[in-house]
């Protein structure tokens, strides 16, 4: 029955009072906002009154596309450079090769796409700053090319007299009206499309979560580059064909239409509004285009306004309107979504599940050979081999510094491995972060790293979807259950201790059933009794899972009980391996490691 | 070939022009790690620092360029404290306070100031003749005055205490801080010499480009491509890539079609963003 | 001279240092021993003015330092020579040396005279145990009235080890005020005047190096006898 819980959540529940209060909270606000977008053109009837109206819809399609982009981690400058493109795409296919509308408008949305898939392969690498340059740039270019090739998109003065579109169902598109609430529909659909992008679906789950943590997400197998890529294109098809639909409304389109600071205003809505909520694009998109012209401000004033919002958005509300009206709202009810969370009644006591002999996966051999890793001349690792069987709890040891970390990262492909094999089951594979995590490979690391923005159950459900244990209810009950969760499930993960977060760390690696679990320092900053739970809680897992487990611990005496065999690294070599007894013994590792 | 080499004259004097406009956004990468997106909208702002102090207070060039120098250091130094120095770790905050102080210096000039083109001081002087090559006097003297700027800089980095100082926090800031350097009192140091050089650039470059609000954007985009073709922090790397650009940029004006020509630096920015982001110059951070 | 009175600390919530005094005088070796995570590091972090204590005092010659940012305890004469040996790789080892001033008393080429013929090269050329050693020169170049050492073993080799842990000798010998957090707790031991064991956060024993080396909880836990 927790498992049920854990399929219906949203992004913004805190507690399970939050929970109800927000969804209804969406309902409610949902349904104020379809009215009032439905009856707008009824009350503000004059021609300046639509055009707004229309330019606000069409801005909260642009900011809907773009909300995707940054939900993944990136901030692109180009938003509004997808939408010329659809807009020059649609006109010139029907000025110049005498299309129809309906196609192509499609393929206005078409060509977004496809220039967004062009940026995305070529830049997603870049992160950050870099990334923002890059869209930047490629805006730039793209001025450039339209001004000059004078033939087709008539330079620098632009096309303009595109034609209007055929009559929907007798309406005629002479009226902005009929923009207008075809926008809306466009707008709808973009919203839906943004939902399925972020909550809506395991694609939109897992792109939340690269956005989050790309490390993270790798390590539950999102791999970065596809998605993000495919996430930039869907933003850049919202995003033409909204431009296509502005441009014939304006009835033109020139290279001043896709100046950077167009791109500018979308992502200022974005932002504003609250790029992580679902309603936050939306707001954004009204209060911005609506307040510059209620106050009917010049170009420079508007410029000055959107200037003053982002920094005042630095300053004061950097999670966006949205949560902020949500929390003022909170406040006013008392309590909402800053409620502490009270153990819930309901809840399986800690460790009481019993764990089913069907946990039971098949534990990975995992076999190295000669794996070399290094940075420049630096070289990490030198040569490491050894082998883990089926199911043993293999120890790595070793001093600060001595590559045991690096071992890690080696093996799942994020550092990179210089020569080598690895033998997985007895193949060969090559790792790459997403890669390892698909063929069964869990990992935890050093610092637990958890997925900002995230609750503790939507945590454990993305990781869950990794290899499609989300289907297995009373499995997931047992992970929250072995990993005393079940009282924190709709907390915050960065309301989480140091302690829970590891606990956390470990619920999220071992719930896609991992065939070979990676556990890297699971013990560090514990105390004794956090020591002494961890150590059973590990027991019990490889237990129940009977997966092959790889400890890198500093805790020798921990070690020691809990591992079958292991492995000395120091300076990047393998000093020694063997059972813990021999080991203990061994002169090599008494000079190397333990001392006196 | 004496055309070509003409271009190749003019191309370095305006390298010397871009490395000097990007040579403050570069610093304060290096040093603090911050992307500065209101740079542009400061060196524009520093235009027209020194074209008031010149008009308002009827001072020449020079002491106006002093002056702007002085403002512009004091500006600098209060975005930082206030601005850029809370957001420190934050990548995506100060990317967007960058925009938004860049949105509102832009859209405040033109109000206050319009969006005519100006002039500081006598914009009359000819072209002057070397040998065979024909110089234009404006471009000359700025180009002179960059390169020379460029090469204190350089010295003030590589060679005094202080630039060593700005280097090691550059290099570890923690470290630095355990060594009794207050490594906030150097961002803020940094950051206004950085804006304050901004503006004598923007000054030099005048009576090439004249001012106005709208070279906020020429001054961001070509310090990026600078700063970013040069490897991000490197002084030596800023005036390579100048230098390169400038060349770039003048050839391709003279030989190209003119519709063409102005994609040829953003290419060149695209490309080195794709094919190698560190830079030509980009090992680690190197500031000297 | 240092002083640390009751000092408390959390960090996450959790309470890290628990209440813990010790006292360095003039001259003295002090080092701290205890396992990974016992909070020896968050210790000399209160120390050296990297955190603020959530409680307690810190006195340096007599002078209140509780709570002072980093920059401003070393000039008032602490200085940390941290885990991991941080130095400036993009500066040569002359240069990294002048960043923090030079210290007129101590010849650091005399005491670490692996440096001397990588003077004009860039520190980012040094081995480990070289960097140990400049990191160790850094921070004796502040003047320091008491220097501390974070780890000065970590991740090297055990020959360099030695070679470290001699040239710390020979700057106790020098009359330099001393603090040393090590993990390696027989060489420690062997080497310094004094001793604090900490566990959990708390001071669980202290005094004489050469009592503590002896005490039975110790060679159990720390020097795995």
């Amino acid at each position: 029955m927790m498992a049920a819980r854990l399929t219906s959540r949203t992004a913004t529940d805190a507690s399970p009072r939050g929970r109800r209060g927000v969804r209804t909270g969406h309902a409610v606000f949902g349904t104020v906002l379809a009215i009032a977008a439905l009856a707008a053109p009824q009350i503000f009837t004059s021609g300046y009154a639509l055009d707004v109206l229309v330019t606000m819809v069409l801005n909260a399609v642009m900011a809907l596309g773009l909300a995707i982009v940054v939900r993944s981690g990136r901030m692109s400058l180009a938003q509004a450079t997808f939408g010329g493109i659809g807009g020059y795409a649609s006109g010139i296919l029907m000025m110049q090769l005498g299309w129809s509308w309906w196609p192509a408008w499609f393929a206005s949305g078409v060509a977004g796409a496809a220039f967004g898939l062009l940026l995305g392969l070529t830049s997603l690498r870049l992160r950050g700053f870099y990334f923002a340059i890059a869209t930047f740039t490629f805006s730039l270019i793209a001025i450039q090319i339209l001004s000059a090739w004078r033939d087709v998109t008539g330079g620098l003065s632009g096309m303009f007299g595109l034609p209007i579109p055929p009559d929907l169902f007798g309406y005629d598109w002479l009226d902005p009206r009929v923009y207008y609430y075809f926008g809306l529909a466009v707008a709808v659909g973009a919203l839906i499309v943004c939902w399925l992008c972020t909550e809506g679906s395991r694609f939109g789950r897992r792109l939340r979560a690269l956005g989050a943590d790309e490390i993270v997400a790798g390590s539950i197998g999102v791999p970065a580059a596809p998605y993000r890529i495919l996430a930039f294109a869907i933003a850049s098809g919202v995003a033409g064909l909204a431009g296509s639909l502005n441009a014939h409304f304006i009835g033109g389109i020139s290279p001043a239409d896709i100046v950077p600071s167009a791109s500018v205003f979308i992502l200022v809505m974005v932002l504003a509004g609250g790029a992580q909520s679902l309603w936050g694009p939306v707001i954004g998109a009204i209060v911005l285009t609506g307040i510059p012209e209620v106050l009917r401000a010049s170009a420079q004033w508007s410029m000055v306004l959107y200037g003053v919002f982002l920094l005042s958005y630095v300053y004061l509300f950097r999670d966006g309107l949205v949560p902020l009206f949500q929390r003022l709202a909170g406040s006013l009810t008392g309590g909402g979504a800053t409620a502490a969370v009270a153990a819930r009644a309901d809840a399986p006591a800690p460790g009481t599940v019993r764990p089913h002999a069907h946990y039971r996966v098949e534990g990975a051999s995992l076999a190295l050979e000669n794996i070399t890793c290094g940075f420049g001349d630096y070289i990490v690792l030198d040569g490491v081999s050894f082998a883990a069987q089926k199911g043993e709890i293999f120890g790595v040891i070793g001093p600060n510094g001595a590559g045991k970390t690096t071992l890690f990262n080696t093996l799942t492909g994020i550092a990179p491995m210089r020569g080598g094999r690895l033998l997985l089951n007895g193949a060969a594979v090559r790792p790459s972060p997403s890669g390892m995590a698909q063929l069964g490979v869990g990992r935890t690391f050093q610092h637990p790293f958890v997925l900002g923005n995230h609750t503790v159950a939507q945590s454990i459900r993305v990781a869950a979807e990794a290899r499609g244990s989300i289907q297995d209810q009373d499995y997931l009950d047992w992970v929250i259950s072995v990993c005393d969760l079940a009282t924190l499930l709709d907390l915050p993960t960065d309301r989480l201790t140091h302690y829970q977060r590891r606990l956390l760390t470990i619920a999220m690696a071992i719930a896609p059933r991992p065939a070979l679990l990676l556990l890297d320092e699971p013990l560090a900053g514990m105390d004794e009794t956090e020591t002494a739970e961890l150590k059973e809680k590990i027991a019990a897992i490889h237990d129940a899972l009977a997966c092959t487990i790889l400890l890198i611990e500093h805790k020798i005496g921990v070690v020691m009980e809990l591992c079958d065999n292991l492995a000395v690294l120091d300076f990047g070599k393998i000093i020694a391996t063997g059972e813990p007894h021999a080991i203990a013994r061994d002169p090599v590792v008494i000079e190397a490691y333990l001392g006196a | 070939m004496q055309l070509f080499l003409q271009q190749i004259i003019n191309g370095l004097l305006l390298g010397g022009m871009f490395a000097l406009m990007s040579i403050g956004l570069s610093m304060v990468f290096g040093i603090m790690k911050t992307v500065n997106f209101a740079y542009g909208a400061l060196y524009m702002v520093g235009g027209y620092a020194a074209y008031w102090s010149a008009e308002l207070l009827g001072l020449s060039l020079l002491p106006a360029l002093i002056c702007a120098f002085l403002i512009m250091f004091a500006v600098g130094a209060v975005i930082e404290i206030i601005g850029f120095g809370q957001f420190r770790g934050n990548d995506d905050a100060s990317l967007i306070f960058g925009l938004g102080l860049s949105l509102v210096l832009k859209g405040g000039a033109v109000l206050a100031w319009g969006s005519q083109n100006r002039f500081i001081g006598d914009n009359s002087a000819p072209a002057i003749e070397l040998g065979p090559f024909i110089v234009p006097y404006a471009r000359m003297t700025a180009g002179i005055a960059s390169l020379a700027l460029i090469g204190l800089i350089y010295l003030l980095i590589a060679r005094t205490g202080l630039g060593r100082t700005f280097r090691a926090v550059a290099d570890n800031a923690e470290r630095a801080q355990l060594l009794g350097i207050d490594p906030r009192l150097i961002n803020v140091a940094v950051f206004g010499f950085g804006t304050a050089i901004a503006a004598v650039a923007c000054v030099l470059l005048t009576p090439v480009y004249s001012l106005s609000p709208a070279v906020d954007d020429t001054a961001l985009f070509t310090a990026f491509t600078v700063v970013i073709l040069g490897g991000l922090g490197s002084i030596a790397g800023c005036l390579v890539a100048g230098l390169i650009l400038g060349v770039i940029y003048t050839l391709s004006f003279a030989y190209l079609i003119s519709n063409v020509a102005p994609i040829v630096p953003l290419l060149v920015l695209i490309l080195t963003l794709i094919l190698r982001p560190q830079g030509l110059f980009g090992q680690k951070e190197r500031l000297a | 001279m240092l002083v640390v009175e009751n000092v408390s600390s959390r960090f996450a919530g959790a309470l890290k240092i628990d209440d813990v005094s010790m006292q360095v005088g003039e001259g003295e070796f002090v080092s701290i021993l205890g396992a990974n995570g016992a909070g020896k590091t968050s210790l000399l972090g209160l120390i050296t003015g990297r955190y603020a204590p959530s409680s307690g005092r810190i006195l340096l010659e007599g002078k209140e330092i509780t709570g002072w940012p980093a920059h401003r305890v070393v000039r008032a004469g602490i200085a940390l020579a941290p885990q991991n040996h941080p130095i400036f790789t993009s500066l040569t080892v002359d240069e990294n040396l002048a960043v923090g001033g030079t210290n007129p008393d101590i010849d650091v080429f005399a005491l670490f005279p692996n440096l001397e013929r990588y003077r004009k090269a860039l520190a980012g050329r040094l081995s480990g145990g070289e960097r140990q050693m400049l990191s160790m020169a850094l921070a004796l170049g502040a003047r320091p009235r008491v220097v501390v050492f974070d780890e000065p073993s970590s991740g090297l080799a055990p020959k360099i080890i030695a070679q470290v842990f001699e040239a710390i000798r020979r700057l106790a010998d020098t009359g330099m005020t001393i603090v040393m957090v090590e993990q390696n707790a027989s060489q420690a031991l062997r080497i310094s005047d004094r001793a604090y064991v900490l566990e959990h956060g708390r001071v669980v024993l202290h005094g004489a190096s050469a009592e503590i080396s002896e005490n039975d909880h110790v060679r159990q836990a720390y020097l795995g006898v």
